[in-house]
């Protein structure tokens, strides 16, 4: 004790520093309760990749990949696949819709058939080409495609020419089931006494009935050459001969799939008799 | 589908959406500025709670592998220097990035410390044990350190043994007035006038009992080692 009776400030010195330890462990310990109470109740867990490793480990996850994977097929097919497939569906649907409308609507009265023989009907088609060795005779008949739309099963009109009093005008079904104008105008020549003779050229009856552009339609006296040109430029002759000891016998009508047909048939065949009857 | 990307979903985008938040700061202050611990405890555990998964995924991404106890252990250790060195946070300073600065530092000296520990289990035959005669004979003197203004030594005290050593100290001290005195001084912090009101004794004999007492805690001290 000092001469004042003061604290010692080596003693006050020391009791400071005490002080401040116990107070730094005083407040150490409260922090560490408050910090623990809130670490304890921590989950230190890595949830997110511990769940991420269990969902790539588990099938599930594997599950889920086919099931993506089935999802985007179906989502292709449905979206995709399918409206194209129903869209060739349907086109062919209205294809044979328009086919069948066309053959329905078919009139044989409703086309030139009724016109008079003896009228001049002008070509249809002024500026179609005409082979050299019938240009100058005038006495052709032309054959016109009358309707793009129906090159597989559309009608091809003949116009004739006065001076063979033959047809006036009619029109033909074309290359419906495979049965040609070709094969239709020969079977009824036939019929009516005709002998049909055929120069066959490189292409053949095939490339006759599925590819027909125009043709054109002669007759010469006994003599009717018939000659067919070909989407590729090749030609077909075809002479069909005129047997006057047979005109008047007995005609059968070749059969056809339609009564269309079978009406065309019968009208055409008429035509040609009275044409020839008339000469 | 959205659960799946739900997993990747970075963790950068915490940070960044912690970076600069008016809450933190605010809640930074309120802990800065408690006085008393438990006053602090509510905005602690708000402050807690809103950095806890974003210093998570930080600290997992600079210390890879590093597991759940470990991470325990920082968390404790790093909150606790976060509470203790609250007063030095500077106004301004991007709040998440201090704590995760302290709770990082808090890692590394874990990490060094499992280290040192693991090299020492391995090598633990060939070590040199000392006896207690022979840590007293090398160690520091408590009291030293005690009064020492190096910050080196002072940082190495284990305040707990410390502050039991101190404690057992006053503890022994044979007179009960004297005892008395020295607690209300050291451990209630009271100053001497207050003292001499609650003991009812004039200022002069409290200043010569503390001397008294303070005499023996510094010889007890001094024969403690470290």
């Amino acid at each position: 004790m000092d001469e004042n009776n003061n604290i010692n400030p080596e003693n006050e010195k020391l009791a400071e520093q005490l002080s401040d330890i116990l107070r730094n462990q005083k407040e150490q310990e409260q922090i560490s309760k408050i910090v623990a109470s809130k670490v304890e109740s921590t989950s230190f867990t890595d949830e997110v990749s511990e769940s991420t490793k269990q969902f790539f480990i588990k099938p599930a996850f594997r599950y889920s990949i086919a099931a993506v994977l089935v999802l985007f097929a179906v989502t292709v097919l449905f979206f995709y696949i399918m409206p194209n497939q129903k869209q060739r569906t349907i086109a062919k649907k209205q294809d044979s819709t328009l086919i069948k409308k066309s053959i329905d609507k078919y009139q044989p009265d409703s086309v030139s058939l009724t016109k008079k023989r003896d009228s001049v009907i002008e070509p249809k088609v002024k500026n179609l080409q005409v082979p050299n060795e019938y240009a100058n005779e005038n006495k052709y008949k032309i054959w016109e495609k009358t309707d793009s739309q129906t090159r597989a099963f559309g009608k091809f009109k003949i116009d004739t020419a006065k001076d063979y009093n033959l047809l006036d005008s009619y029109s033909i079904p074309m290359g419906r089931y495979g049965s040609g104008f070709h094969d239709s105008l020969k079977n009824i020549l036939k019929s009516l006494g005709y002998e049909v003779t055929e120069t066959k050229n490189g292409e053949g009856r095939t490339a006759l009935e599925t590819e027909p552009q125009s043709a054109y339609f002669s007759k010469f006296k006994n003599d009717i050459p018939y000659k067919i040109r070909i989407e590729n430029g090749k030609e077909k002759s075809i002479k069909v001969k005129l047997f006057e000891q047979q005109k008047n016998k007995n005609i059968k009508i070749p059969k056809s799939k339609s009564s269309v047909d079978e009406l065309y048939y019968k009208e055409l065949r008429d035509r040609l008799e009275k044409s020839f009857k008339n000469k | 589908m959205v659960s799946i990307f739900g997993l990747f979903r970075n963790s950068s985008n915490h940070t960044r959406d912690l970076a600069g938040n008016e809450e933190l700061v605010s809640l930074m202050n309120e802990i800065k500025c408690t006085e008393t611990i438990p006053g602090a405890a509510d905005s602690f555990n708000r402050l807690y709670d809103a950095t806890l998964k974003p210093l998570l995924s930080r600290l997992r991404k600079d210390f890879p592998g590093i597991d759940k106890d470990s991470l325990k252990d920082i968390f404790q250790d790093g909150w606790e220097k976060v509470i203790r060195f609250r007063r030095s946070y500077r106004d301004g300073q991007n709040v998440f990035n201090w704590i995760y600065t302290i709770i990082k530092n808090t890692a590394i000296d874990h990490i060094r410390k499992k280290s040192t520990y693991k090299n020492k289990f391995e090598n633990f035959s060939t070590q040199n044990v000392y006896s207690d005669d022979e840590r007293a004979k090398t160690g520091n003197n408590l009291l030293e350190a005690i009064a020492s203004d190096d910050r080196s030594i002072i940082d190495k005290l284990d305040l707990q043994t410390v502050s039991d050593a101190i404690l057992k100290a006053i503890e022994e001290i044979e007179n009960d007035s004297e005892r008395k005195i020295i607690k209300l001084r050291i451990i209630e912090e009271m100053k001497y006038e207050d003292i001499s009101k609650e003991l009812n004794l004039p200022l002069s004999t409290i200043n010569y009992k503390l001397n008294n007492a303070l005499g023996e805690i510094r010889k007890k001290l001094g024969k403690m080692k470290l």
